[in-house]
């Protein structure tokens, strides 16, 4: 028994170390560029998948030029040092990666750990959040987020019937806030009026509901916009009760994530802010192919509709439940925006936030 | 100001305070259900979530709402049967069982919904039959109480048919004082000749249905979906209204439509004025901290008045 465990034992080691062999001999003839995608997890349905599609889209567009890979670093998201430094050592150590992508509020100081350690590997932050300076060898980009919620507003004012509308953040932050200033800047000069709710948590569905409720019943709203993560399923709930009622939804398109399983939800969602990560991430491995991704380091860059990187969901239920007009006004407030015809109010570039925010919020703010 | 008061003051406000009282009125009584007999169950939070969840899971399984509950409901008593395992048989701190449960709840809730549907934020790819409400003929007519009484969600009728059924179960039954006894002092109740390790699992069998129904009625009912960490603190709102009754059942619903009643004030507050969200939030949590200093010092003080008769 122990002889056969023995010759067991030595069999295994001798087949390790040839499959380790045939690996190396693999790796040296490869002359494609290769990204390293390093996310926690995949497989929430929103955020981190999104990113998985660019990586899909990448590898089916740029496949014989570049290849993309994901790496799930942190499947349960504990966030923990060791795992992540554990992580970026396996991709960066031998320098195989011509650029490495990770980030996002999170797990970007982990990110930032290794910018310091891996000084020759290129990296690029997908989300950025930091308030620290560009690592020189790190490119960062972050959303246009202000833009996004000045479409919105836009959107909003064009197909409301009550000349009120709402919107449910939530926390109370200058992040969170960044959402809603263009949207409070554009319905103050329509002279629109809105309501903007804090629930204070992205989770208690319950208390999205009853805010909601209460938004269309007793201010009248008709337009409703969620920016509240799992809170926002009680909005689009709420919303769904009401026939003269729009929900807009937020990160993705939310009437296609509720199409085939809720109708009566996706009923109600006219259309959704997205932020597209995705589309960030196909961007920066173009950058790759063509080498111009090396001039990008050490820089920070706000990717927004000009980039394909925030806008509306256009789907075909949104073709065919705003009107044809309506549809130009937001085409051409897109493009009025991108092209810097318009100075969109943002809360994270605010020299004075404390004094200079709450003017705006409250211009024509119901509940104020 | 004015806006507020008026806003509090109406039909649409008490139907609120119907609708976020009914989760915690559950909890509630599931607390008090474990505490009759003298286990505490704090794993209310916990069993509401995982309810919830395969409340959620069972209706998409066997495309059945009643199936769904019934699936819901054996997840809630399953757990709650943990406890007495652990606590009775195995001799653990209930307490410390409760905490393991609500420790691994959340993240287990996580990891099952992901096993299944490929999600880990919401249930929103599964296709649910859900729980509707019910409009009572001749009564939904009658003006503004026809608002109250018909319409509301199913299991809010069940839960205060709930609660007057186990009131009557545990205040005015043989089996309630038994119940009660044990709690009250297991010694005495086992020299009278009770079961008291069967009647503490009766009290679970209880607490374990009430917590359940607590968290279906929030994704099957209510909400329609289920999606990471709903139950919010629901559970221990609950558990609190029943720290607050300490035995007394007419306390217990009053504690339980407190959190209710300042949930759906919190509301209006956020919907007319522009008050810090921070400190919206708080409320319901500092109304308990005073109903609670007030509820001792009434205590207190007839006490004292006992004592002074006394002397």
């Amino acid at each position: 028994m122990k002889k056969l465990l023995t010759v067991l034992l030595v069999a295994l080691l001798t087949i390790s170390m040839a499959a380790c062999g045939e690996k190396t001999n693999g790796g040296d003839t490869d002359t494609k560029k290769k990204v390293a995608v390093l996310l926690p997890y995949i497989g929430d349905q929103s955020y981190f998948d999104t990113l998985n599609n660019g990586v899909v889209k990448a590898n089916a567009e740029y496949g014989d030029q570049v290849e993309v890979t994901l790496i799930e670093a942190d499947p349960k998201g504990s966030a923990d040092k060791a795992t992540w430094e554990n992580a970026y050592a396996e991709v960066c150590e031998d320098g195989q990666y011509d650029l490495v992508i990770s980030g996002n509020a999170t797990y970007e100081g982990f990110l930032a750990d290794a910018c310091a350690k891996y000084p020759d590997q290129m990296f690029m932050n997908f989300d950025t959040s930091w308030s620290i300076e560009t690592p020189a060898n790190c490119y960062a980009v972050s959303y246009g987020l202000d833009d996004l919620g000045y479409v919105v507003g836009t959107l909003s004012a064009a197909i409301t019937k009550t000349n009120r509308v709402g919107v449910v953040v939530g926390m109370d932050n200058q992040a969170m806030n960044q959402f809603i200033a263009g949207y409070c800047q554009v319905l103050a000069s329509k002279n629109v009026e809105y309501a903007v709710v804090y629930p204070n948590s992205f989770t208690d569905t319950a208390l999205g509901k009853e805010y909601t409720d209460r938004l269309i019943k007793d201010n009248n709203c008709d337009v409703i916009w969620q920016v509240a993560g799992g809170l926002g399923n009680g909005v689009i709930e709420a919303c769904s009760n009401y026939d003269t009622v729009w929900c807009v939804g937020v990160d993705q398109d939310q009437y296609a994530q509720f199409a085939e399983t809720n109708p009566t939800w996706a009923k109600t969602i006219i259309t959704s802010a997205l932020k597209n990560t995705d589309q960030a991430l196909i961007n920066a491995v173009q950058m790759v192919i063509d080498g111009s991704i090396s001039a990008k380091m050490g820089k920070y860059e706000v990717l927004g509709i000009k980039e394909n990187c925030v806008g509306l969901a256009e789907n075909d239920y949104y073709l065919a439940n705003v009107p044809e007009d309506v549809r130009k006004e937001i085409a051409d407030t897109l493009s009025a925006v991108a092209n810097g015809e318009v100075e969109v109010a943002d809360t994270m570039t605010m020299t004075d936030y404390e004094n200079q925010w709450p003017t705006i919020r409250d211009a024509n703010r119901i509940n104020k | 100001m004015i806006s507020i008061i008026k806003g509090i003051f109406t039909l649409s406000f008490l139907l609120v305070v119907i609708r976020l009282s009914t989760p915690i009125l559950f909890a509630g009584m599931s607390s008090f259900a474990a505490s009759t007999t003298g286990i505490g169950n704090i794993g209310v939070e916990a069993i509401m979530t995982m309810s919830a969840l395969f409340a959620i899971l069972g209706s998409y399984w066997t495309q059945s709402a009643i199936l769904g509950l019934l699936i819901g409901m054996l997840v809630g008593v399953l757990m709650a049967m943990m406890i007495a395992f652990f606590s009775m048989r195995l001799g653990a701190n209930p307490t410390l069982v409760g905490i393991a449960l609500n420790t691994f709840a959340d993240s287990l809730a996580i990891f099952i919904l992901y096993l299944f549907t490929g999600d880990k934020g919401s249930s929103a790819s599964l296709a649910v039959k859900t729980m509707g409400t019910i409009n009572i003929p001749f009564i939904k007519d009658i003006p503004i109480l026809g608002q109250i009484l018909s319409g509301q969600h199913v299991l809010t009728y069940v839960c205060w048919i709930c609660l007057i059924v186990f009131g009557i179960l545990v205040f005015k039954t043989p089996l309630g004082l038994r119940m009660r006894s044990c709690g009250l002092n297991p010694d005495a109740a086992k020299t009278a000749g009770i079961n008291v390790q069967r009647l503490q699992v009766l009290s679970l069998v209880f607490s374990g249905i009430f917590a359940s129904l607590g968290g279906i009625f929030l994704s099957l009912n209510y909400l329609l979906i289920y999606s990471k960490l709903m139950v919010s603190g629901m559970g221990w709102m609950g558990i609190a209204a029943n720290g607050i009754a300490s035995g007394n059942y007419f306390l217990l619903i009053v504690g339980c439509l407190i959190f209710g009643i300042f949930r759906a004030v919190s509301i209006v507050f956020a919907t007319t004025s522009n008050f810090p969200s921070d400190l919206l939030t708080a409320v319901p949590y500092v109304a308990v901290i005073v109903v609670i200093v007030t509820v001792s010092i009434v205590n207190y003080l007839k006490i004292k008045k006992g004592n002074v008769n006394e002397q």
